[in-house]
């Protein structure tokens, strides 16, 4: 964890350093929309990871959070963005792999605004470098028919990840200072685990593969509060 | 130019169909396999030790398709060992197999139950004449041709 910090912000000093204008809080906001589809489609059961076997998997539960400041200077349409996040969800695999996956993440970025930013409808693009720390644990259980259910522990696993994403969004202002994020990702990760294990990468989402390296995408829906000048 | 679309087409739909099948999701089962070359038994009972429900003398249903043998019987996870006990006019046999349990990981298919051969002890006690046991394992990839489970070869009643 400490690697990471250290990692997060060298690269945030990187991104924020060489101009001289003092950096201004521009802007709060959270992200909890990613646990709407995971709710939503909780019951059914689809092929996930890569289409290599006919096995079917169904994640719920979700609990993911997260929460960002933007930093600016002023009168700029460039910001930088920290994000920090919690994920937690269940997977249960073919109906005999059940785990919890649980990981926190850092994002940085750099978004690049139209001028009109604080205006009703505004559109952005950036990039993202994020770090997480995954863990995953759980069991195989097997109902029995004719003899008592078995249950046995699967070894639990943790390890770190990084992915960068490039970042599409317009947003639209709510109410006042209010305004709401709608932005679509595309993604690469590299991750520790690379096995069926983990189908979801906290901060990253589902993974297109088994591989070490997958890509991986979304979109959602953020709510912000601007703090800077207009 | 047709020659090389059917090529082409063959192997994408070979690739397609190569896929493997993660071990036990359920209930695992065992295969018995009678010697082809004599009559098959008429079992009028099977009865499993420690099981909950009655079994079919026909056996059950196998629990991995790439199971093969006559009849398949449920094998109990919770210990290890499973002890059947067959019933025929004027006869009865008993077979009893023994193993281990233990996790894999396959990268396809992640976290496995495996069922194999214990690693000390014997491995099968019967009254049948001459049975042996063979364990091809639950995972089963149809590239390399494993998979198929506890099989247990009777070749002499």
């Amino acid at each position: 964890m400490k690697q990471l910090m250290t990692y997060f912000l060298l690269s945030f000093s990187l991104l924020a350093g060489a101009q001289k204008q003092p950096l201004r809080i521009q802007a709060i906001g959270i992200d909890g929309f990613k646990n709407l589809p995971f709710m939503a489609f909780s019951q059914s059961e689809t092929v996930i990871s890569g289409l290599v076997t006919n096995e079917k998997a169904r994640l719920y539960n979700p609990r993911i959070g997260e929460v960002y400041v933007q930093l600016g200077r002023a009168n700029t349409s460039k910001l930088i963005t920290l994000g920090l996040g919690y994920a937690s969800l269940e997977h249960l695999q073919a109906q005999r792999l059940q785990q919890r996956i649980t990981g926190i993440y850092l994002k940085l970025g750099r978004e690049h605004h139209s001028a009109t930013r604080h205006g009703a409808v505004s559109f952005f693009w950036g990039y993202y470098l994020t770090l997480s720390r995954t863990k995953a644990e759980g069991n195989i259980v097997l109902d029995g028919e004719y003899f008592p259910s078995y249950t046995t522990a699967v070894p639990s696993k943790a390890g770190g990840e990084a992915g960068v994403d490039f970042t599409l969004g317009a947003q639209f202002l709510l109410f006042k200072r209010l305004q709401t994020r709608l932005l679509a990702r595309n993604a690469m990760a590299i991750s520790a685990f690379g096995n069926r294990n983990y189908p979801y990468l906290p901060g990253q989402g589902l993974r297109l593969s088994n591989g070490l390296v997958t890509g991986t995408g979304g979109a959602t829906v953020q709510l912000f509060y601007l703090l800077g000048s207009r | 130019m047709k020659i090389q679309v059917f090529i082409i087409l063959f192997g994408v739909l070979s690739c397609l169909s190569c896929t493997e099948e993660c071990g036990v999701t359920s209930e695992p089962t065992l295969s018995i396999q009678f010697n082809w070359r004599s009559p098959k038994p008429i079992f009028t009972k099977i009865r499993v030790v420690g099981a909950t429900k009655e079994i079919s003398p026909q056996g059950i249903k196998p629990s991995t398709e790439s199971a093969y043998g006559d009849l398949h019987l449920p094998l109990n996870l919770n210990e290890s060992q499973t002890t059947y006990i067959f019933e025929q006019q004027g006869r009865t046999d008993t077979l009893t197999v023994f193993y281990t349990t233990n996790i894999q990981n396959f990268r396809r298919c992640g976290y496995v139950l495996e069922i194999a051969k214990p690693t000390t002890g014997r491995t099968i006690l019967s009254s049948f004449k001459r049975a042996e046991v063979q364990y091809n394992g639950y995972y089963a990839s149809y590239q390399s041709g494993t998979g198929g489970g506890i099989n247990v070869q009777i070749a002499e009643l």
